[in-house]
């Protein structure tokens, strides 16, 4: 036998064949006193979180009483998690808090520049160009 | 830099001798061996020798092919009966098939073994509801289970159905007479797990299915894997 | 408490017991000194209540329990899984059978220090991890031999690996969002969680003591972490086939699809050629193709310090390959590799009839 076998391991693709949301859960931790809580405890108190937790079962929802200025903590499958804190911010602004959690893929954040836009997995449809292939007219 | 076009009809320097000597008998290095006597199952049949009407008839009858629908060209049925340790690997063998085929086999297994219901388990008195959907998962990994798939059986299974004498292979002793030690068994169930693979392939999965259903783990049949199975647990139990 | 540890251990199961002087040491026994102290007789008899109720819920699962259960139900949303599909049966792919080890109460004297309960045989993840680990390599194994009928038989073995490996699943658990127990039952019955939580968790060996007092226990059976994910992604796999098998035979392989075929491997990086040449000249006796020639295409450079030669493979009129290389020897392999690759990871379309191979080259 001449050829051997390197082993490797496959990528994982979310979204290519299953999409698996990235956050699994997401806690929301106010405090009862606090002036700073105020906007999350209306919030709370209204039915916001329970017409988005009924949109997004897939998430599951904790909420935590804690003293403190009030968290946000979104927690994602690749194992990091994302926490905003919330303090003296009214109910809408802590729903869009939380749209922003439950947007996020939990890794971390990372500045684009210049033109490593394009990211992938695949080797380049197109080929590298090469003068030794290249038309007699192109050569040097 | 030089861009040079290949001469594709440029004639290839060839040597003048065309006429090589083939040895046959006993082995000599260096020396290339006539194929006629390498081309040889154990039982002296000759691999260029082979009648269709009578070796590949022969294996579709003694597994019941037609009666089953099942369509397998005289090459595929060949190459599924050849190990490949026969003539270094020089035609073509079963080692992938029999991979697939024994994957699949043990698929087919596992589903017949989660079907059974089994009266005799012991803690039948305080009925614990553990089935899923009818069936009892807690029957696999069970030494029955092991057994219905293992070597032992399907190559009993193949020398029952007396196919072990068509198979193409090398014994692992060409000096020794007895088949005892030369690695039969194991040959005989890569042949049964391809001859599954080659049919899956070429059949399709419903048929392959049908013909496990019906014909390998069938009570009912004369030489099923279940009684052989049910046979050789006996035997070892004595 | 040391030295009961290491008389509890059995030395079957426990190879080796690395007992270790940490500072954290003695963080349980306060923990159960304090609790005994406050109220000593009722609390004991809270948390052998609390174990007690735990072991009869996970050793069967009652419905209504594992549906209020958030954990279960966001993994089964999050995976998409049918009705069909109980939650009662989620929790149990969720049990593996290293969380029941033989004297485990001898070990800790009281189960508190470990994060399981004792289960049952017949409510574990076992039968169902067989099953889908059949399932699965099948799967697997009929999808690469249909899109790469020609590859070699170990490198067929290593793609499937690289696919459904225990480090492969485990991450795929992972991915899912599957949680695992890590704290012991005592600390939940002092939290007072309730049961659901703990349904909804993977439950495996995973002593607390390991962590908590740098004792670590090895043994011969694998009761690592990724293995345990692994066993929950079979059993999951295998209770989606038993649950739909009856309505929807096609749910299965389409999930297998979806989050394990759908992965990306490159086929070529797995190849390792050891004498291209040598093995494409035995090919093309094999299949009565003329004998492979290599040819030089392109050149550039050859007197200077960084030559470039590009060298055909061709057999007869027919280009076999192409490589590039500073020097000859090195094109020539490369145009060979290329060949072979191109041989070996050929991909039939889908019109097309069946390709059976004959077979890896064997030189």
């Amino acid at each position: 036998m001449v050829v051997k076998a390197i082993s490797q391991s496959s990528v994982a693709r979310n979204g290519v064949g299953a999409f698996v949301f990235p956050v699994k859960k997401i806690t929301l931790q106010y405090c009862n006193w606090g002036g700073s809580s105020d906007g999350i405890r209306k919030f709370l108190v209204s039915s916001r979180l329970d017409k988005f937790a009924e949109k997004y079962p897939h998430i599951e929802f904790n909420i935590l009483r804690k003293p403190g200025h009030p968290i946000l903590r979104g927690e994602y499958t690749n194992g990091r998690e994302k926490v905003i804190c919330v303090r003296n911010l009214n109910p809408n602004d802590v729903e869009n808090k939380l749209v922003l959690l439950k947007n996020s893929s939990g890794n971390i954040l990372q500045k684009l520049t210049r033109n490593d836009n394009v990211k992938s997995l695949n080797s380049s449809v197109r080929g590298v160009w090469s003068p030794l292939h290249a038309d007699s007219k192109y050569t040097i | 830099m030089n861009i040079c076009k290949p001469i594709i009809n440029k004639p290839i320097w060839r040597p003048a001798r065309l006429i090589t000597y083939l040895h046959s008998g006993p082995r000599i290095r260096g020396i290339k061996r006539d194929p006629e006597s390498y081309l040889k199952n154990p039982k002296g049949l000759s691999y260029n020798n082979i009648k269709s009407d009578e070796y590949q008839q022969t294996i579709r009858k003694a597994l019941n092919l037609e009666k089953y629908d099942i369509n397998m060209s005289d090459d595929l049925l060949l190459q599924c009966l050849t190990h490949k340790s026969f003539a270094h690997g020089s035609k073509p063998y079963n080692e992938k098939l029999s991979l697939l085929g024994s994957q699949f086999l043990k698929y087919q297994a596992s589903i017949y073994s989660i079907n059974q219901k089994d009266t005799t388990k012991k803690d039948s008195t305080n009925i614990i509801e553990n089935d899923i959907n009818g069936l009892d998962f807690t029957n696999l990994g069970t030494s029955f289970s092991k057994l219905l798939i293992s070597t032992a059986v399907l190559s009993k299974f193949v020398k029952e159905k007396k196919l072990n004498s068509l198979i193409f292979w090398k014994m692992r002793d060409n000096l020794k007479i007895d088949m005892k030690g030369s690695g039969e068994p194991l040959v005989c169930s890569t042949v049964l797990n391809a001859l599954i693979g080659g049919m899956l392939s070429t059949n399709g999965i419903q048929k392959t299915k049908n013909f496990i259903e019906k014909e390998l783990l069938n009570r009912e049949n004369d030489i099923s894997l279940i009684k052989l199975a049910n046979a050789h647990s006996e035997k070892h139990q004595l | 408490m040391e030295a009961m540890m290491l008389q509890g251990a059995r030395p079957s199961l426990v190879r080796n017991v690395i007992a270790n002087h940490g500072s954290s040491l003695n963080i349980w026994n306060k923990c159960i000194v304090r609790g005994l102290q406050t109220k000593p007789v009722s609390n004991l008899n809270g948390y052998k209540e609390y174990y007690q109720g735990l072991k009869n819920v996970i050793n069967n699962v009652p419905e209504d329990l594992a549906t209020n259960s958030s954990l279960l139900n966001s993994l089964h949303k999050r995976l998409n899984l049918p009705k069909e599909f109980s939650y009662s049966l989620l929790s149990r792919c969720l049990t593996c059978r290293s969380s029941q080890l033989p004297n485990l109460s001898q070990l800790s004297q009281g189960s508190g220090y470990v994060n399981t309960v004792t289960t049952s045989n017949q409510f574990d993840n076992h039968g169902l991890n067989i099953f889908g680990k059949n399932i699965l390599t099948y799967h697997v194994t009929h999808h690469l031999m249909k899109k790469y009928p020609r590859l070699p038989t170990v490198v067929l073995n290593a793609a499937i690996d690289a696919y459904i490996s225990q480090e492969v699943l485990a991450n795929v658990g992972r991915g899912w969002g599957i949680e695992i127990e890590d704290s012991s039952v005592l600390e939940r019955f002092s939290k007072n969680e309730p049961y659901t939580v703990t349904l909804g968790k993977l439950r495996f060996f995973n002593n607390t003591l390991n962590k908590e007092d740098g004792i670590l226990v090895i043994s011969a059976a694998n009761y690592s972490e990724s293995s345990a994910y692994a066993l929950a992604v079979r059993s999951i796999i295998a209770s989606l086939w038993a649950s739909t098998y009856s309505v929807n035979d096609a749910l299965t392989s389409k999930f297998i699809n979806d989050h394990i075929l759908s992965r990306k491997l490159d086929i070529t990086k797995i190849f390792q050629f050891e004498q291209p040449t040598r093995e494409l000249s035995t090919l093309c006796a094999r299949e009565g193709f003329e004998r492979p020639i290599s040819r030089l295409l392109a050149e550039s450079g050859r007197l200077s310090k960084a030559p470039i030669f590009i060298v055909g493979v061709f057999s007869g009129t027919n280009k076999l390959g192409e490589g590039f290389g500073s020097s000859l020897k090195e094109a020539k392999a490369r145009a060979a590799t290329d060949a072979l690759m191109k041989w070996y990871c050929y991909e039939p379309t889908q019109l097309q009839s069946e390709v059976i191979d004959h077979g890896t080259v064997i030189v």
